[in-house]
């Protein structure tokens, strides 16, 4: 059998610029490499030189749509590095601004960047799947607009935030405001239940059967949610997050410049399939009703259904955001209550659930607040191993697959992951042995 | 009449202004109907390069593969765009550009990738520097209103009216405390382009300067206040240097502001 070579040159509908190469050898899978174009921006330098109650102003330019994670957890690692303890009140607001930023990009990934291959017909985009069904994009795009709702109000912006800052917020969101943002969740709760039996009908391929190892945060308390303080590893391993490194073990591949990670030698795979996977119990029962309906019940293994993971976890952070803001508005307090920010040498780490995975955040200060270290580990890093693995089974187990049939799959695996390619060429490693 | 036709595209940046034209959640479909969408590779495949009516560019310019993609967009575009700080100014990434890019590599990845031509690129340019730039719509990321109020202007055949006052006047409107004159904090607005409704002085939080540098403003008399103030002239540049590293005196019609020539 002749050898071939599948070049995506250029993965549509992700963020970022990236593409795959699969090379066949007598009709086996010899190569497959992600193939990353962003260009260097060298964060490690200009953290270096920020002052360090700016340092998550500047960090979360990373990528904007993780950007509100990459702000949160930022501050929380200085935070970590300088002892500061934040008010009840400032962890709630965190948790509803961190849970606006997973209802838009969630929105944004299931309904117009992965949805249009998975219907049938096919679409090229959300704005072409519009002009047939113009009913499921509006429900889409409002949904995606309560996420920003909740980031502008809480955050102060959409994107990049300009009301977060070491110790919690410049201004706490007023009564209506949260009123307002509570009764728009309450129809992006009916609108998502609108799009269950859409998620039902979608046409995800079955050829992807081996076992992942699935990694992420556990979630503080009973609920299910996006900041902890201990990695879960899903053989059972439970790692604390300042031993972060222990789980993620980097290693270089020549052929990109993102690094690369592997749990036990082999890969594994963090976001919503491996949270859900993890921690199915601690989900909103609201959220566990649709899981049901959809026939979602972990394990499951086929990383295609990623997606599907993010609706449940969309119907989730709808849920639990209305309780968080009940519980805000019952102690309300209309003053930031600002701990004191004082500055001291030594080292700070702090992890969060990015919508596409964990994400850590590790600064090393000096005396002054200077920044002298920094180390900051994407999630979409950490799954490049998986979506190797992944794509080497799509090919291997469809034997008769055309070159286009094998182009047409490599992309929607990679998109299944909601990869960040700005984030994961933006690794920050500044700590020289 | 055949639609105009677009196309979206994203140089070195955060993908932040591509997705703030996806966050026009109620005008997106709208948009999509009175124009031809050619090329948005964040948000459909199928795309095609060929001759457009507006190109709309993210980003700043910081490898030679970049420089090509942008000589071949302008010279398929009728009208070029650039949106956001990068686009405009550089942006974040530019902030070290006092620095050859040689020295920021060997310090983040040592002599390993030395000869790898993956990590070639040089200084972050803004799309100025390359091409001919049409109009700037700035911000990072840029607002929402300003993009449909660019594209309506544009689809009427005229160019866009965006604010050309400092950020400082809109904080003045919304009647905030100052936060520089009154609370001594390190703020950009006198200096920073409007906008953005006064965002962060309006929590309570120092302007950035992420809008990048307005023309009209008095740089010597902030300068000025700042060193009263007690901030360093280290600081100071660094501060005005955080999103526009490439602003030069022509830009401003002023002296350049660099390290050396703050008093």
């Amino acid at each position: 059998m002749a050898n071939r070579k599948i070049t995506v040159d250029h993965l549509c509908r992700v963020e970022g610029h990236g593409g795959v190469t699969v090379e066949l050898k007598d009709g086996k899978v010899d190569k497959v490499q992600m193939d990353i174009y962003e260009a260097m921006r060298y964060f490690e330098h200009f953290l270096k030189r920020v002052p360090y109650d700016q340092t998550a102003s500047i960090a979360c330019r990373i990528c904007a749509i993780c950007s509100a994670v990459h702000n949160i957890v930022s501050n929380q690692a200085t935070e970590d590095a300088f002892g500061v303890k934040c008010s009840d009140q400032t962890n709630l607001l965190r948790r509803l601004y961190v849970a606006g930023g997973n209802i838009e990009s969630h929105a944004l990934h299931v309904y117009l960047l992965a949805l249009p291959d998975l219907m049938e017909p096919r679409y090229h985009s959300a704005l072409h799947m519009a002009q047939d069904l113009p009913d499921v994009a509006k429900i889409a795009l409002d949904i995606k607009k309560c996420g920003n709702e909740i980031q502008d109000i809480v955050g102060g912006r959409e994107i990049h935030a300009c009301n977060t800052k070491l110790g919690g917020f410049g201004r706490i969101p007023k009564k209506d405001e949260l009123k307002f943002l509570r009764d728009r969740l309450e129809k992006t709760l009916e609108n998502a239940a609108a799009t269950v039996p859409i998620v039902k009908g979608l046409g995800i391929p079955a050829y992807l059967k081996s076992e992942n190892t699935y990694v992420g945060l556990v979630p503080y308390g009973d609920k299910f949610g996006y900041m902890g303080d201990k990695i879960a590893v899903s053989d059972g391993t439970v790692v604390d997050v300042h031993d972060y490194l222990n789980v993620t073990n980097e290693y270089v591949v020549p052929y990109c410049h993102a690094k690369y990670s592997a749990w036990k030698d082999k890969p594994f795979m963090v976001g919503a399939i491996a949270r859900v996977h993890l921690f199915f119990d601690k989900l909103h029962p609201t959220a566990k009703a649709v899981a049901a309906d959809i026939g979602y019940k972990p394990p499951i293994h086929n990383s295609l259904f990623n997606s599907v993971a993010q609706v449940v976890e969309l119907v989730d952070a709808i849920a639990d955001s209305i309780d968080v803001i009940d519980a805000v508005l019952a102690e309300y307090d209309g003053s930031p209550k600002d701990p004191v920010v004082k500055p001291k040498a030594g080292k700070g780490t702090a992890g969060i659930e990015a919508p596409r995975g964990t994400l850590y955040h590790s600064y090393e200060y000096d005396a002054d607040g200077n920044c002298v270290g920094a180390d900051i580990i994407t999630p979409t890093c950490q799954n490049y191993g998986n979506m190797e693995k992944d794509i080497r089974e799509m090919v291997d187990n469809n034997p008769g697959f055309s070159d286009e049939d094998i182009h047409f799959h490599s992309e929607i695996i990679v998109r299944a992951y909601d990869p960040c390619i700005s984030c994961s060429v933006h690794v920050i490693n500044l700590d020289k042995q | 009449m055949a639609k105009p036709s677009i196309g979206v595209y994203g140089l070195t940046g955060c993908a932040g202004c591509q997705l703030n034209i996806i966050n026009c959640e109620d005008e997106l479909l709208d948009i999509a109907a009175a124009v031809d969408i050619k090329s948005f590779i964040m948000a459909q495949t199928g795309n095609v390069e060929c001759e457009i009516d507006i190109a709309f560019v993210e980003g700043a310019v910081s490898n030679e593969k970049q420089k090509k993609q942008l000589l071949d967009i302008r010279e398929r575009a009728g009208l070029l765009v650039a949106i956001g700080t990068c686009a405009s100014w550089g942006g974040v990434e530019a902030m070290i550009n006092d620095v050859p890019r040689e020295v920021a590599k060997k310090d983040v990845y040592g002599d390993t990738m030395k000869d790898n031509p993956f990590y070639d690129c040089f200084n972050p340019m803004p799309l100025k520097d390359v091409v001919k730039v049409d109009f700037q719509i700035v911000g990072c990321p840029i607002e929402r209103p300003q993009f449909i109020q660019a594209v309506a202007s544009l689809l009427n055949g005229n160019l866009p009216l965006l604010p050309t006052y400092a950020l400082c006047t809109e904080c003045k409107f919304k009647e905030n405390e100052c936060l520089l004159i009154e609370q001594d904090k390190f703020c950009l607005g006198p200096v920073t382009k409007a906008g953005c409704g006064a965002r962060c002085p309006s929590n309570n939080i120092p302007c950035e300067g992420c809008r990048g540098p307005v023309f009209e403003a008095n740089y010597a008399s902030e300068v000025e206040i700042m060193l009263e103030k007690g901030y360093t002239k280290e600081y100071i540049a660094q501060q005005m240097s955080t999103f526009a590293g490439t602003i030069s005196a022509e830009d401003l019609g002023a002296r350049k502001l660099v390290k050396t020539d703050i008093p």
